[in-house]
């Protein structure tokens, strides 16, 4: 299976921390998986330099075989776990900004899925609730044909049903052939539409494998979790 | 891609850029209303005296508001460009807007560009406004058409001479003018920009701070740069001064290419270290 993203020896620090420590990383096309660690372990990090906000101190990440730039922010869809929305902009506003910038974007998905939620596009994003504008964002990420969506802590700041909708939005969203990589300490609450999971900690990948395989020796990636990071 | 993030640029600054427009020039509209309506004689011999005297003090609190505004339009407009570089960029708007499938240098590109109509703009409205304030709006028409006459007539009776001096056109010479203006207006704007993104390096906390120092620093370097440049020059040319001096038009061009070919460089210079940081150095929070 054709890898979307690859990580050679990648490296970074910040100053004399190590965020990221060498790690070697593939992650295969057409899988939801899950990226999971404590706070502080480099999660965030690795969706920073995916994502092209970030350059790595050494090492390589490649996106479908290229390194962050215009082209793999093409087909990369990224949900920061912070509002990034102006505003003074309006929901439609949003829409518009997205289709203006990204051909892979979905004008009809988007207001389909805002009209599911009962969100007004025609209102402005600061008279929204701090949980409608995270939806508002999801919607946006998810209505992009993208390769790959890197959530960062999609499910972090909101309560138990809307992590259901969440999940649900990302599950019957995304196109068959992409990746979804989710990044969350939340594990028993993906756990169930994760296809693969990577456990991460202290800039290190400890473990990727297989959901199924660990569903088949009986136990689940929530006690597997438990197990690997006991402190 | 330029385009289009200088569309949604124009569009954002606009919503809050046109209605400050509006409330100088209504300001102004009102304070010439008022001092219109104060000196009617009609006014003064029939209305009570304490009403005229509310009317004064009122005229007098509109012209002053007024005249803030009108001083302060260049730094408002200037403050807010470059607090919308900061929130676009260096805050959780930077999640969005630096992962757009475009180039940093159109990133910056579009912010100069979208600035550069602003504060040539807000100087439209100031000049409009003065005119509002002090002008003759009945001689409005007239003093457009007379002004561009005198114009004309300047032109063809001391084009020639103009040229001689000059050692070009006057039209060349104009063009000139607003090349300089717009390239003092480039390295102003730039150096914010500058500021703002070795500040918000620097400063992880006070980043208002720590943009100010930096604006300060690179006001140092710039006023080090700018005497080194002067010494290679006067060396190089031993009689520099001799020549500035000389009132000759000739003098005066070399100042402006001279003015022009500075400004271009330390623009130039801003921009790279601007881009250099958004891609190399920023991580946002």
């Amino acid at each position: 299976m054709a890898a979307i993203l690859e990580c050679k020896k990648l490296k970074k620090q910040y100053g004399n921390f190590t965020a990221l420590n060498e790690i070697d990383l593939t992650l295969p096309e057409g899988k939801i998986i899950g990226l999971l660690g404590p706070n502080g372990s480099g999660k965030t990090t690795l969706i920073k330099l995916a994502s092209g906000l970030l350059l790595p101190t050494s090492g390589e990440l490649l996106i479908g075989g290229k390194k962050p730039g215009i082209e793999t922010k093409k087909i990369v869809a990224y949900l920061p776990e912070r509002n990034y929305l102006t505003d003074s902009m309006k929901v439609s506003g949003a829409v518009d900004f997205m289709a203006d910038f990204y051909s892979d974007f979905d004008k009809n998905k988007a207001y389909d899925l805002l009209n599911k939620l009962d969100i007004d596009p025609k209102k402005t994003l600061k008279s929204l609730s701090k949980g409608t504008k995270e939806k508002v964002q999801l919607i946006l990420v998810m209505s992009r044909n993208a390769r790959l969506y890197l959530l960062d802590e999609p499910i972090g700041g909101v309560d138990p049903a809307a992590r259901d909708y969440i999940l649900e939005t990302i599950i019957s969203n995304y196109c068959e052939n992409a990746t979804v990589l989710i990044s969350t300490h939340l594990i028993a609450d993906v756990e169930s539409v994760l296809d693969e999971y990577v456990f991460i900690q202290n800039g290190n990948i400890l473990e990727h494998g297989s959901v199924e395989r660990v569903k088949e020796s009986g136990k689940t990636v929530d006690g597997l979790f438990r197990e690997v990071f006991r402190c | 891609m330029l385009g289009k993030l200088f569309k949604h640029e124009f569009l954002t600054t606009s919503k809050v850029a046109v209605p400050s427009y509006i409330v100088v020039l209504v300001l102004a509209l009102v304070g010439r209303l008022l001092t219109w309506i104060t000196s009617r004689q009609y006014v003064i011999d029939n209305v009570p005296g304490t009403f005229v005297r509310i009317l004064e003090v009122l005229t007098s609190l509109i012209t002053l508001l007024y005249t803030l505004v009108f001083l302060g339009i260049f730094m408002l407009t200037m403050a807010f460009l470059v607090y919308r570089f900061y929130k676009n960029f260096f805050t959780d708007e930077g999640y969005l807007m630096l992962t757009l499938p475009v180039r940093t240098p159109s990133l910056i590109f579009s912010k100069l560009t979208n600035a550069w109509i602003w504060m040539i703009f807000s100087g439209v409205i100031a000049i409009f406004s003065l005119y509002i304030t002090i002008g003759h709006f009945e001689e409005l028409t007239d003093s457009l058409s007379s002004a561009w006459d005198s114009i004309k007539t300047l032109i063809d009776r001391e084009g020639d001479y103009i040229k001689d001096e000059l050692g070009v056109p006057i039209w060349v010479f104009v063009v000139e003018l607003v090349v300089l203006a717009l390239a003092y207006l480039t390295r102003f704007i730039l150096s914010w920009y500058a500021s703002v993104s070795f500040g918000n390096l620097i400063a992880k906390k006070h980043k208002i701070i720590g943009t100010l120092f930096s604006y300060f620093l690179l006001f140092i370097i710039t006023t080090i740069l700018l005497s080194l440049y002067l010494t290679v020059i006067t060396t190089l040319i031993p009689d520099y001064y001799d020549k500035l001096n000389d009132s000759s038009g000739r003098a005066l061009q070399t100042v402006v290419f001279g003015s022009i070919g500075i400004y271009s460089v330390f623009s130039a210079g801003l921009f790279a270290f601007t881009n250099y940081i958004m891609k190399h150095k920023l991580n946002l929070d």
